[in-house]
């Protein structure tokens, strides 16, 4: 088997990096020869000092942290509250028969949509936009998680009941475990609504936030500012994306393979 | 008077090359199928028979050696080497049933009314004329193989290739489609390469049992079936089908025990 | 299950909130000005398209978002095509294409605008670029998740070079291609409205938000109404369409969404 750093040097990693540093290299060049304008084009020297200012400062640790507060919580809004809905729509034929056509109703609508419609009521809080970040996610986890029960084996949910498990116990041994990959499905779309929702939000209402930063420094034409507002919303974006597959891997290593066989890993 | 040959391998060898490591799939493999016989290659996990599958169907490039096909006719006339049953049946899902039988014949540019007549009559042959316009999804495992079959049939391969096609389905499906397979062939006598890992099977079906060893696979043993034509299932009672059933087991099982202490 | 039976059980609790709507709304919990009954959302809405003042900012919203559909499609096909075949590509493009893909495009507005300007222009080239990531990126894994083994079978069956693209890899890449489109167009709309919201004058967004600043909750709601009626529409038209075009998908309830 490879070592670790055998690992680390494929051409998987190291080719990616290479053009990606060779990209900011030519921007650098094409900027100081003067192809690039700076103004709309700043060499990443400056955005990266830039960077370091904002960091050293705190502003931007102030703005980061915003934006990810509200990314959690209102995930986490529309997380129970999804979750609970669609489980109990696959296990009790009456809920779903009630609550899918009113879900199935509403998750097409854009996201976006419902922030004027919430802000109406509730004005322009904080509470308005957590509101507005977790509607579509909520109605997307209900759906997906209702599937996961759904899709259940019948026969494993009889072969455990007669071993033994009943209630909870079913729950957190057998149905949990068997459902997670389809409920992974749904957190991850959700996470991602999730995501561009707040940063519309925030963008459009211009308070604090990364998305209200990057408006604001747009404004003001502070550019290195704004690229840098930019990349962390890039880097937070790729955390949400690519962060829930990692956490998805380790929690279901079962699924693994059967991704890797599939060519989605 | 013996058949003309048809398959030649000739020191076939296999490695498996990636960026952290080579693995030896087949070494030195020769053997030789006469015109119309049915081969049996039988060994235990990973002994590299899917592989020589591969290459005698020109879709792997051995790292050494060579496999020659010999046409029935002197002519080139435009039916390929070899047609593969797959064990996944690998059907195109957005072909109907009749659309997937059709393809071979599609591809070498036959005529559309010709190939759908012809895709049809081998179609009724394994008994699916009916299921024409399914789709593969539409189908049970065992109805999909025989698609999977119908359609290497279609091609008119000189040579035909299975991979363990009735690995996937269950054991009563397995027994009936071996029967169809038997009876489908006999009317034709194609050259056929046969890939399981059931001694059962590899005896029941072939004219010859040929025995790879454990990773890296080379022959370590063939057997002759003596058992007549057509093959009836009753003759799974006859001693001389014991006795060889066993004889191969004794020889096939320290290769299975190898195998099994490579993982 | 009773899938087949349920078909116009589907009405029913939609019906129900309605009716329970109304019957709030007379018995004075909901206010009329805060919250219009049905009754009077009916009447209003279908005033406001006979005027033809909503249908106009449909239509603009239409034309935005069809416009950028349109201009992205055929090169994010061929460049998610391109991706999935081959390897040395995937790796040079694949920073970009991830970090392009993770970012929402509303946040790359700013950039643009200061590039290009603050018109029409910057919109439609925003929203064409949120189309094109999304179907380059569903397009490429398209390409990526076809079979091997279909594509052995597709090869020992005479399909080579050009033909094995066209008779199998592209058949078989479809349903995720067409997954895309529909991601694309849903990422798209909702990109249009949030800048319709704020930097536009016309259009569904536009019209969304002052009706919000005029506290006219009737002209709040049909704008609503419309808006997810047309996200009903693409999300459900561009479904049958996908099951007209492609028999052979199988379908689950939930597949709809990946």
């Amino acid at each position: 088997m490879p070592s670790r750093a055998t690992r680390l040097f494929s051409r998987e990693l190291t080719i990616p990096l290479a053009t990606s540093l060779i990209a900011l290299a030519a921007w650098e060049v094409l900027v100081h020869a003067g192809f690039l304008r700076a103004a709309f084009f700043p060499p990443p020297t400056n955005i990266a000092s830039t960077l370091l200012g904002l960091a050293a400062g705190g502003e931007l640790w102030l703005h980061a942290g915003t934006t990810l507060g509200r990314l959690i919580v209102s995930f986490l809004m529309a997380l129970i509250p999804g979750t609970a809905l669609g489980l109990a729509m696959g296990w009790w034929i009456g809920m779903r028969l009630t609550a899918d056509p009113l879900v199935k109703l509403l998750f097409p609508i854009p996201s976006i949509a419902f922030f004027p419609v919430v802000i109406f009521y509730l004005g322009l809080s904080e509470w308005g936009l957590l509101l507005t970040a977790a509607i579509t996610p909520f109605l997307l986890i209900a759906v997906q998680s209702a599937s996961a029960v759904e899709s259940l084996e019948r026969t494993l949910l009889e072969a455990v009941l007669n071993y033994g498990a009943r209630g909870l116990r079913l729950f957190l041994r057998v149905i949990l475990p068997a459902a997670l990959p389809r409920l992974f499905i749904g957190y991850r779309l959700a996470l991602g609504v999730g995501f561009i929702v707040t940063v519309a939000v925030e963008m459009v209402a211009g308070k604090h936030g990364l998305g209200g930063f990057l408006w604001h420094s747009w404004q003001i034409l502070r550019i290195e500012e704004m690229y840098v507002g930019l990349m962390l919303i890039g880097l937070l974006g790729i955390l949400v994306t690519y962060g829930l597959e990692a956490l998805a891997d380790r929690l279901m290593p079962w699924q693994v393979d059967l991704l890797r066989l599939k060519g989605q890993r | 008077m013996a058949a003309a040959t048809k398959i030649e391998i000739r020191d076939v060898e296999h490695v498996y090359q990636s960026d952290f490591s080579s693995v030896p799939a087949l070494a030195s493999v020769n053997l030789t199928v006469s015109d119309g016989e049915f081969v049996a290659l039988l060994g235990p996990s990973g002994c590299g028979k899917s592989s020589l599958l591969r290459i005698v169907a020109e879709l792997l490039r051995p790292t050494a050696g060579s496999v020659q096909i010999y046409s029935s006719t002197n002519k080139e006339n435009g039916r390929p080497k070899t047609a593969l049953v797959f064990q996944e049946y690998a059907l195109f899902p957005w072909r109907t049933v009749l659309e997937n039988v059709v393809f071979s014949l599609e591809m070498r540019g036959i005529p559309r009314a010709e190939r759908l007549a012809q895709a049809r009559c081998v179609l009724d042959r394994v008994g699916l004329e009916s299921f024409s316009a399914a789709y593969p999804h539409q189908l049970s495992g065992g109805m999909r193989q025989r698609v999977g079959i119908a359609r290497a049939l279609a091609a008119q391969p000189e040579v035909l290739l299975m991979d363990e096609p009735f690995g996937a389905l269950d054991a009563q499906t397995r027994t009936v489609l071996q029967e169809e397979l038997l009876r489908v062939w006999e009317s034709e006598r194609k050259t056929v390469l046969y890939v399981t890992h059931s001694i059962d099977e590899a005896v029941y079906m072939s004219d010859r049992v040929v025995l790879l060893t454990a990773r890296p696979g080379r022959i370590k043993a063939e057997y002759s079936v003596e058992l007549p034509r057509p093959r009836k299932m009753e003759m799974r009672g006859w001693n001389s089908y014991t006795k060889m059933s066993l004889d191969i087991w004794a020889c096939l099982r320290e290769e299975v025990e190898t195998a099994m202490s490579h993982e | 299950m009773a899938r087949r039976q349920a078909s116009w059980r589907v009405l029913v609790s939609p019906l129900i909130v309605v009716v329970v709507w109304e019957l709030l709304s007379a018995a004075g919990v909901l206010r009329p000005n805060y919250v219009p009954p049905p009754s009077q959302l009916g009447p209003h809405l279908l005033a406001l398209l006979a005027g033809g003042e909503l249908w106009r900012h449909l239509l603009v919203t239409l034309y935005r978002l069809g416009l950028s559909f349109i201009f992205a499609l055929i090169p994010a096909v061929l460049l998610g095509l391109s991706l999935g075949m081959s390897r040395s590509a995937r790796l040079a493009l694949e920073p970009l294409l991830t970090s392009l893909y993770a970012i929402p495009k509303i946040a790359l507005l700013p950039l643009v605008m200061l590039v290009l300007g603050v018109n029409e222009r910057t919109l439609i080239f925003t929203s064409t670029l949120t189309s094109f990531v999304q179907m380059t990126v569903s397009t490429m894994g398209g390409v990526l998740a076809v079979d091997r083994i279909v594509l052995e079978a597709g090869k020992n069956y005479g399909a080579t070079g050009w033909r094995l693209f066209r008779y199998v890899l592209f058949p078989s890449a479809l349903p995720d291609i067409f997954t895309g489109m529909r991601i694309g167009l849903s990422l798209t709309l909702v990109l249009v409205i949030a800048v319709e919201l704020t930097a536009a004058q016309e259009g569904l967004g536009a019209f969304l938000w002052t009706a919000g600043q005029t506290f006219s909750a009737k002209n709040l709601f049909s704008a609503f109404i419309v808006i997810g009626a047309l996200g009903l529409t693409l999300t459900y038209g561009l479904e049958r369409i996908g099951n007209w075009l492609m028999p052979w998908r199988e379908r689950s309830s939930a597949a709809m969404f990946l």
